[in-house]
């Protein structure tokens, strides 16, 4: 039976989106002119989803747990389980985000605003490396601490970036700004996607000189979700980003719909993720 | 007490899963929770199969303890590695991180359990129950370095699974022309 782990698929996608508009967001705020009302607007949208976006993906871990009653105690052993250093840094990360979120919502010192953005930015930053290590199990060969920071830093470059640029489009479409942004954002794009495909790239290679590696390869590219993940989560996105880079006006249902894509299939990549290495029994035990 | 561990000897086991057996009805195991499982590995030219009895091996590094983000997993004195089960929150992190697949959820219960060496028989100077009631003498127990004497550190092999990442307390004796 295939291993899904569906509550981790969406903490650690949901959760890695975040932390990918937490960066774009401080990135680009530093760019915008305050005379481009309407690409603030998408800012400050995008702004304010970041700590639902965190609180949903709380939530959708503790489904995970079999006794979620019992979760504070994850918190425990921090002197050897990264597990428990992730709580940590994410629960930080969410009181950070309540703050940040709110004071894009409720108004407030901008520079307070920008200092927990990139704050929280930085933090997110670990959160994506910590989370890594956990994941970077020596019984588990697929996994490693690289591939596993560069697959989640591009899932947090690809929807944070892409879910930006939607709002921006949509709230400041004539604006200057708007068009730096969404230059920024395409390229940002672009580069995660180049990182997803170099990670399943390393997959393969690896896989070809260790066995162990080979039937997790083979779980990952022989199912229905890889290919699914292929065309909506790269294909799509791709063409969005690469239509916001190489023409010269972008129609924002473009890159909403590079958004939804790219969504869905980081959401299929990382049950693959999760299936191909939970899944075969790699020691043959 | 130096580290306690299992002797399995492939030669002699023939499968018949009373090891297995013993231990569901010793530690009182729900269904499809298996803190003993006997292997059937299969192999072709020539045909044969080999059974490999295997619970918790208890290992010097047991990346179950140190995964573990409730701490629920200390290793004793005398080397068993045993869960204080009331702690655990059926996280599986220990079920990801150990290759022999010792860790067992029960997702009736929402907890994972495993293998305790029956380090309370062990402590009234009993063996563990797979060890007592495997009818062909198969499975010894004991400390670790006197089983390496005794049947030969060669014997130590690693089953696929890199001895040198957990460092488990068995030893093996493979089936003769595996060796």
């Amino acid at each position: 039976m295939e291993v899904y782990e569906l509550p981790l698929v969406f903490f650690t996608v949901l959760g890695q989106a975040a932390i990918g508009i937490l960066l774009l967001v401080s990135l680009l705020e530093m760019i915008v002119p305050a005379t481009d009302q309407g690409t603030l607007k998408g800012l400050r949208l995008a702004g304010i989803a970041v700590f639902p976006l965190l609180a949903v993906a709380l939530v959708a871990s503790l489904f995970h747990l079999g006794t979620p009653m019992g979760a504070v105690r994850a918190l425990r052993n921090v002197g050897s389980a990264w597990l428990s250093r992730e709580i940590w840094v994410f629960a930080g990360l969410a009181l950070l985000s309540l703050a940040y979120s709110g004071l894009w919502w409720k108004g407030g010192s901008a520079s307070l605003r920008r200092g927990l953005g990139w704050l929280g930015a930085a933090l997110g930053l670990v959160g994506v490396w910590v989370t890594a290590m956990v994941y970077a199990l020596p019984a588990r060969p697929a996994w490693t601490a690289g591939g596993n920071t560069v697959t989640f830093l591009a899932t947090a470059l690809l929807l944070g970036s892409l879910v930006v640029v939607s709002m921006v489009q949509a709230m400041g479409k004539e604006e200057q700004a708007a068009g730096t942004v969404s230059l920024v954002a395409g390229l940002v794009s672009l580069i995660a996607l180049v990182m997803i495909a170099t990670s399943l790239a390393s997959l393969a290679i690896r896989g070809n000189a260790d066995p162990q590696v080979a039937l997790s390869a083979q779980a990952t590219f022989g199912t229905w979700l890889f290919w699914g993940r292929m065309v909506l989560g790269m294909v799509v996105p791709a063409v969005a980003a690469g239509s916001v880079l190489f023409r010269a006006k972008t129609v924002p249902a473009v890159m909403s719909l590079g958004l939804i894509g790219a969504l869905a299939g980081e959401l299929m990549g990382r049950a693959v993720f999760y299936a191909s290495a939970m899944g075969p029994n790699v020691w043959g035990l | 007490m130096g580290q306690l561990g299992f002797y399995v000897n492939m030669e002699i086991c023939y499968g018949c899963q009373t090891c297995e057996v013993a231990c569901k009805s010793q530690n009182c195991l729900p269904p499809g929770v298996r803190w003993r499982r006997v292997r059937f590995l299969d192999q072709e030219n020539p045909a044969s199969r080999m059974t490999l009895s295997l619970s918790c091996n208890h290992c010097a590094d047991p990346q179950c303890l140190k995964n573990c983000p409730v701490g629920a997993y200390t290793k004793r004195a005398d080397g068993l590695v045993i869960q204080d089960h009331a702690a655990c929150i059926g996280c599986r992190m220990c079920v990801m991180a150990c290759p022999y697949g010792a860790p067992q959820y029960d997702p009736e219960e929402g907890k994972v359990s495993k293998c305790d060496g029956c380090a309370a028989r062990v402590d009234q100077g009993l063996l563990p129950r797979c060890v007592e009631s495997c009818p062909g003498h198969a499975l010894e127990f004991g400390e670790l370095s006197e089983l390496q004497a005794k049947y030969g550190k060669d014997a130590v092999i690693e089953l696929g699974v890199p001895a040198g990442m957990t460092r488990p307390s068995v030893v093996i004796t493979l089936p003769a022309g595996r060796r």
